[in-house]
């Protein structure tokens, strides 16, 4: 199992190679486009240093890419809008094209055209990964992105172990949500920040709501949507029995001081599993090395895969 | 045009057959517990048979601990002169080997646009050309690609939603020959696999296998935005992590919502409009208080249902 960090300058790569990530994503601005991008993400300012959460030029991705595998770390190209209609689709095969000639190690796709033209344009071998905006909830969703010729999978937030289990006897590489994440289906929601808009929206799903029914008041500023899970350090080990590839971390679109903790965390916590270290060595790590973590996560039991705080809410 | 409504239990289903509909559709687009048994749809089905109607099953995003048993009635459905709606992938693609005896429609889970699913559309495109504005408007669906896959499946109808920008660009899902049939009061804003409503509630979700607790919609307004971790200092201190703050402009532009069960959804107020190659109009009576509310809106969509009829044939005659 790996870590796959997101990566928004070459400072970050440098960064996150330097504290575990054995993979990076990131996605490229295109001419074509002005704040949203072919990437699963808009064209926003993430820090003082100038870094947007798109690369900026291809020369910088180019460097990006010689660093990273001057250290042994792939490079993914986020290719995943999460739509594609035809009006769109030459300036997405440019898109392609140019990285493609970049050099990066695979593509990730968002959408069933997107999967559908990239596997037509680029060579055979070239690893696919489906997004989490392919909504693959059950195995039906992974035989048919299987059979479109995907590589690897990201699956959805709220999955069970269960389930998790039942989806990778499927035959494709099955990655996993590592960090923070969505209340409402990836791919299926219409609450989207962080595009390119110019005024910060907050996270819109863990916002508090005045909530009503035909009947009047019902409750005041109650957090009614919100469903996201922020850690998945205790199910670490149960993830890589069932050969779980990777633990991808969130976002782009975050300064890379918010991210680095996480990736150290996580790919130290890989490598002691692999060691044959205990979960209670593992957590007094993750608690040494970032103090908030345990009265942030543990506290509140906003864990992953296994019975959280939100679990009994399941459909 | 057909018009075709949407009910939360079989039992509404049966009341409805005196309503001049031709479709009378049950199951649920966001809910698996929402969907009903076999031999209910096979009663209902012969009901609507004798009343001259149809009955269309709706089948929602299926988390795999439900997607034998979703399968599995796809399967024992397939044979019955049913309308089929599928808004899963995974159920799309086994219903190749299925084969359905009316094909099926794709429905509004996974045809969508940005347009139709975000309450602040404008916001995220602005600074777009035309061009990209315009095909971000558009349902995903219109992509020849992504069309003549799920033909081989077996779909032949795609939902949209009545709005004039979705509406006007459908042409390519014309051409290729599917069916379009629009959502006529509501748009979908999200899915979730988890329950705001039983969250609510605090009740758990194995109870709705016995009762529905979500046959109305709940309104929410935003109050306080939720703001993110702040970047770690050198020392590691944090004043604070997560928090709620309020935010005036962020209210404005954040528009009512409805919640229905697990599915999030923003009032269509810009259907006052005419369009001719709708061949199905959608409504849902989870959103409206009585029946006479109901019998308004079928009242108005037959008015609409003449004037595409008498445009088709002045196009014809012309």
């Amino acid at each position: 199992m790996i870590v796959k960090a997101p990566v928004n300058s070459l400072r970050s790569a440098e960064l996150q190679c330097k504290y575990g990530a054995k993979e990076i994503y990131l996605g490229l601005r295109s001419d074509k486009l002005n704040r949203l991008s072919f990437s699963g993400r808009g064209s926003i300012k993430v820090d003082k240093k100038g870094s947007n959460s798109n690369i900026e030029s291809g020369e910088e991705l180019n460097k990006i890419i010689s660093h990273c595998h001057e250290k042994g770390v792939s490079v993914a190209l986020a290719a995943n809008c999460p739509s594609l209609p035809d009006a769109m689709k030459d300036g997405y095969e440019e898109y392609i094209n140019e990285v493609i000639e970049l050099g990066v190690d695979s593509i990730i796709v968002g959408d069933l055209a997107s999967l559908i033209l990239v596997r037509k344009i680029i060579p055979k071998d070239f690893y696919v990964t489906a997004s989490v905006f392919m909504e693959s909830y059950n195995i039906g969703v992974v035989q048919m992105l299987k059979h479109l010729g995907a590589n690897e999978v990201y699956i959805p937030h709220h999955l069970k172990y269960d389930e998790i289990e039942k989806i990778c006897d499927e035959g494709l590489n099955i990655g996993v949500f590592a960090n923070y994440g969505c209340s409402f289906s990836n791919g299926r929601c219409g609450l989207i920040h962080r595009w390119g808009e110019e005024i910060d929206m907050g996270i819109p799903c863990r916002a508090k709501f005045d909530i009503s029914s035909k009947n009047g008041s019902i409750k005041d500023a109650y957090p009614i949507l919100d469903f996201g899970l922020d850690c998945c350090l205790c199910t670490i080990k149960k993830l890589m029995d069932f050969n779980i590839h990777s633990l991808k971390l969130i976002d782009r679109a975050t300064p890379v001081e918010q991210v680095l903790p996480f990736t150290k965390v996580y790919s130290t916590a890989i490598k002691m599993f692999q060691e044959g270290k205990n979960l209670d060595e593992i957590k007094a790590m993750a608690f040494k090395t970032v103090p908030w973590w345990e009265n942030q996560f543990c506290a509140t039991k906003n864990c992953r895969y296994m019975d959280n705080c939100y679990s009994s809410y399941y459909i | 045009m057909n018009i075709e409504i949407r009910v939360n239990t079989i039992e509404e289903a049966y009341t409805l057959m005196e309503f001049q509909v031709n479709i009378i559709a049950v199951g649920n687009e966001n809910c698996v517990y929402k969907v009903p048994k076999y031999d209910e749809i096979r009663d209902l089905v012969n009901e609507a048979r004798n009343n001259n109607k149809k009955i269309r099953v709706v089948f929602p995003k299926t988390p795999n601990i439900h997607f034998d048993n979703m399968l599995e009635l796809l399967e024992k459905i397939a044979n019955l002169d049913v309308l089929v709606t599928i808004n899963d992938y995974g159920l799309m693609f086994r219903a190749k080997d299925i084969k359905l005896k009316n094909g099926f429609a794709i429905g509004r889970v996974l045809a969508f646009s940005l347009l139709t699913s975000s309450p602040w559309y404008d916001l995220l495109v602005e600074g777009e050309n035309q061009e990209i504005k315009k095909a971000l408007a558009t349902s995903n669906m219109d992509s020849t690609y992504k069309l003549d896959f799920v033909k081989t499946l077996g779909a032949n109808e795609i939902e949209i939603e009545y709005l004039k920008e979705v509406c006007e660009n459908t042409e390519r899902i014309i051409e290729k020959t599917f069916k379009v049939s629009a959502h006529y009061e509501s748009c979908l804003v999200g899915y979730s696999r988890c329950c705001p409503v039983k969250k609510m509630l605090k009740e758990e979700t194995s109870t709705c296998a016995e009762e529905i607790a979500c046959s109305e919609p709940y309104y929410i307004e935003f109050k306080e935005k939720f703001n993110t971790i702040p970047v770690q200092n050198k020392k590691n201190n944090y004043n604070s992590m997560t928090h709620y703050v309020e935010d005036e402009l962020v209210k404005k532009i954040f528009t009512p919502l409805m919640v229905v069960g697990n599915g999030l959804y923003k009032k269509n107020e810009n259907n006052n409009f005419e369009y001719k190659n709708v061949s199905t109009m959608i409504i849902n009576s989870v959103f409206y208080d009585d029946k006479e509310h109901l019998e308004n809106v079928f009242e108005l969509l037959k008015i609409k249902k003449e004037i595409s009829e008498c445009s088709i044939v002045k196009k014809q005659i012309g």
